[in-house]
Parts: structure tokens; sequence; C-alpha cells
């Protein structure tokens, strides 16, 4: 119970931010706020998942993340696509949008990732579990974990290495021609 | 490419890993924003309405919502630790306050930092603090002659030395030889304290500039290290530390019991002839 009052002072603390991390998946502001009140029932519901939680806010934005999916699940809405959203974003003009080589590349780059390191990147990046936490969550080894994603690392580092050597000769022959 | 430049693009485009995340964090802040949104205690009796849960399930949240509530009393706000420093520094602001402007001692320290703060004759003696008292420490050459320029001071001239004495209840030095004219008396006063400007011309066609100030601490002497470029004389009630410079210049400063002298001249100037001439009331 202790555990489960620890996270709702986090939650309460976050609540704007939690906020945002279910608008990321609804795009609505008031569907938001009922995945806000669903992940609270959840928690309240299940208090016995709570326990052990090494990254109190990180888990919270996983959390409503997966409730946020499951709204859209439970309320029949289509999951568009990765161009579908370039798309809107690149017309509703909210934000200064630049489809450079990097994000070209990064999206070919990550496409190709099995989904569980998809799943282990976006925990890492979006919500800011470290590698040994999200290790103990997925119940793998820690030292398992850092091989993989010192093994992406190094496959990204490689394939940006190449693509600046293809981009660089290419501008080296239209110079030349 | 480097971790985290990968990582910055992911977290602006997480629909790259997982369409279903449809735009970033940043974005959804800002429309977040746009509107009020419920707070935590509301959000819970929202939650708690349409959940159907006993009491007992929400006894956790409940806690929560009350340690909030609490915080916000005034009291409570208090054992934040933002709430604390402003409140710390302004209980400090307000003691130091009160005892420079009501306490006997911190007036008179107030007078004393205000001295030790202001520039008396625009620089050309500083004053210091010290357990003694105050030290009187000519940082350049004064330059008397510069009548021109003495922002602050409300002055006004005077027919003679008597009718200033008898006004301000102050004793000014005067310098009286024969041949020596007294060609003008302007009382200065200040935020400090008085100032009297006395101008002669000697025989020899020098002028020459007394500023008697009286401040409001006690003068002793000067500090230790100017003293190698001033002479020293001392006499009964006063000492005077003088110089001439290479331009013939003549400046000196006179220590007094209840005031200093500040002394220039435009030649040079005997210091025995003035010791002789210079007379304390």
């Amino acid at each position: 119970m202790e555990t489960l009052e620890k996270l709702l002072a986090v939650y309460s603390n976050n609540l704007r931010e939690l906020r945002a991390a279910a608008m990321t998946v609804v795009c609505n502001a008031d569907e938001a706020e009922d995945i806000i009140q669903d992940t609270i029932i959840k928690l309240v519901t299940h208090p016995e998942k709570c326990v052990n939680v090494s990254n109190p806010l990180a888990y919270l934005r996983t959390c409503v993340r997966n409730e946020a999916v499951d709204y859209l699940r439970r309320n029949g809405r289509e999951i568009p696509t990765i161009d579908e959203t370039l798309n809107r974003i690149k017309h509703t003009g909210d934000e200064q949008f630049e489809y450079s080589d990097d994000l070209a590349w990064v999206r070919e780059c990550v496409d190709n990732l099995p989904s569980d390191m998809k799943e282990v990147l976006i925990r890492n990046a979006v919500d800011g579990w470290t590698i040994p936490e999200l290790a103990k969550e997925m119940g793998i080894p820690p030292k398992t974990l850092y091989d993989k994603v010192s093994r992406l690392k190094k496959k990204i580092r490689t394939n940006y290495a190449s693509m600046l050597t293809v981009i660089f000769l290419f501008m080296l022959a239209n110079l030349c021609s | 490419m480097r971790r985290a430049k990968l990582y910055k693009v992911l977290r602006k485009h997480p629909y790259l890993l997982d369409p279903r995340i449809r735009m970033s964090k940043r974005e959804a802040l800002s429309l977040i924003d746009a509107q009020p949104r419920q707070d935590f205690k509301e959000v819970i009796a929202s939650a708690k309405e349409r959940s159907k849960l006993g009491d007992c399930a929400w006894r956790a949240a409940d806690n929560v919502v009350a340690r909030q509530v609490r915080r916000h009393t005034f009291f409570n706000a208090l054992r934040t630790p933002w709430f604390r420093r402003i409140a710390i520094a302004a209980a400090a602001i307000c003691i130091i306050s009160v005892f420079f402007t009501l306490t006997p001692v911190g007036r008179t320290w107030a007078a004393e930092v205000k001295l030790y703060s202001v520039e008396i004759l625009h620089g050309t003696l500083s004053v210091e603090y010290e357990d003694s008292g105050i030290t009187a420490k000519p940082s350049f050459v004064p330059n008397l002659f510069d009548l021109s320029n003495r922002s602050g001071a409300h002055s006004i001239v005077y027919a003679s030395l008597k009718e200033f004495a008898e006004q301000k209840k102050l004793n000014p030095v005067m310098v009286y030889d024969v041949g020596v004219q007294l060609e003008r008396i302007e009382g200065e006063t200040y935020s400090f304290g008085e100032a009297l400007l006395t101008v002669y011309r000697l025989p020899t066609d020098a002028v020459l500039l007394l500023r008697q100030s009286w401040a409001e601490c006690k003068m002793t002497a000067f500090s230790s290290d100017q003293t190698e470029y001033w002479h020293y004389a001392a006499d009964e009630g006063y000492e005077l530390y003088y110089r001439t410079d290479s331009d013939d210049t003549f400046s000196a400063v006179a220590v007094l019991n209840d005031s200093y002298v500040l002394i220039g001249s435009n030649k040079p100037v005997d210091a025995d002839w003035l010791m002789s001439a210079f007379i304390i009331p």
C-alpha cells in the first residue's frame, strides 16, 4: 500500500507530463484525461503490481502509454502508418518539420530492428528507463541487454558512417561533373 | 551518428519506433497547456466516480490528496525548501534593517559603513574603518583646484571664518602669516558631514587651498602602506602628512582630533613654514 502511495505521489507531481504521454498516443486532450483516470484506476485496483518499481516516473510513463494504446484498441481506432503521421505533422504546421537526411536514415535504421529492441529504445529514449532498470523490468540479465544495445549502437555508427561516405562521394561526383 | 543525436531524433519523432505514438512530447505538452486541466484532486474524484471501487481501495490516493492540501497551507509551505529559503532571506533582511536603523550600535555602524563607501572629496581621500577608529588614506594627490566638480554638496560662501564657526559650531583651522591673504571661504554640507574650503594667496603668489572635513567618525592616522610616499610631521593637536610632486604641486593632509584637512597648492610650500602658520583653534 505504501508503495502505491509513493507511486501516486509521483503521479500527482508529474500529472502534466503523464497527460502528455497519453496525448502522444490519442492526440486528444479529453481522451488523454480519461486515460489518466483509467491508469489511476488500474494502479489502485492492482496495487500488488506497484511493488519493486525501480524508476517510478518511467514506470508511470510506460503505464500511461500502454493504457492509451489499449484505449485506441478498445475504441476500434486505426493506428496510422508512419507516412500518415509524417504527413499530418507536415501539414498541421504545429511543429517546425524538417524531413532531413538524418530522419530518413534513422527511419530506415529502426525499421529493420526487431520489435523487442524497438521497445527497449522507446523505453530508454522516450520513457526514461536506464538499461539496468529495463533489464530488471523485462526479467533478463543486465549484461544481455547491455550487449544487445552495444551491438545496436555499433551497427548504427557503422551504417551512419557508410551513409555519410555515400553522401560525400555523391557530392564529390556532382562537383567533378 | 552519436547516441545523443539518435535519441534526440527518436524523442522528436517517436512514431519511427512505434507508429502508435503519433506526436512528440513537446507537441503534446503545447496542446495540453492550451487549456486549463484538472488537478490531481479532481482527477482522483473523477476516477472514483468512474471506477465504483470501494473507499478502502482509494485510501492511498486520498492520503496523497490530503498531503497535497496540507502542503498548500501557509505553515506547511514553510516546510518546502524554496519557501524556507525565501522566508529565511526575508527574515535576515528584516533583522539587519532593524539593527541598522533602530539600535544605537547599528546606527553607528551604519554611519561608519556609509563613510567607508563614500569616496570623500571625489576619491582624493578614501577612508577605512579599523578597530582603532577611522584611517584616512590618500589614494592619489588631491586635486583641490577642481572646484567645479563637487556634486552632492550644498555650498555657502561665508564672509569670515568666525561666521562659519558661529553658524556651524565647528572650529575651522586657518593659515596666518604676514602677506597671506584669505581669498575665499566656502562651507559645504555633505551627507557625511560638514566641510570648509578656504583659499589663501601666499606672498610667493602660490594659491593654497584647505578643505577641512568634519566626518561623523573620529580620524586617526594614515594606513602604514601609504606612509612611505608621504613625509610625516607632528605638532600639538595634529599630524601632518605632506609631499611635493614632480610638477611642483604640494599636497598635504592634516589629521586633527575632530576633523581632517586636505591641503593643496599649485607651487611648492615649505612644510616648516606651513606648520608654523597653521593655527588650530
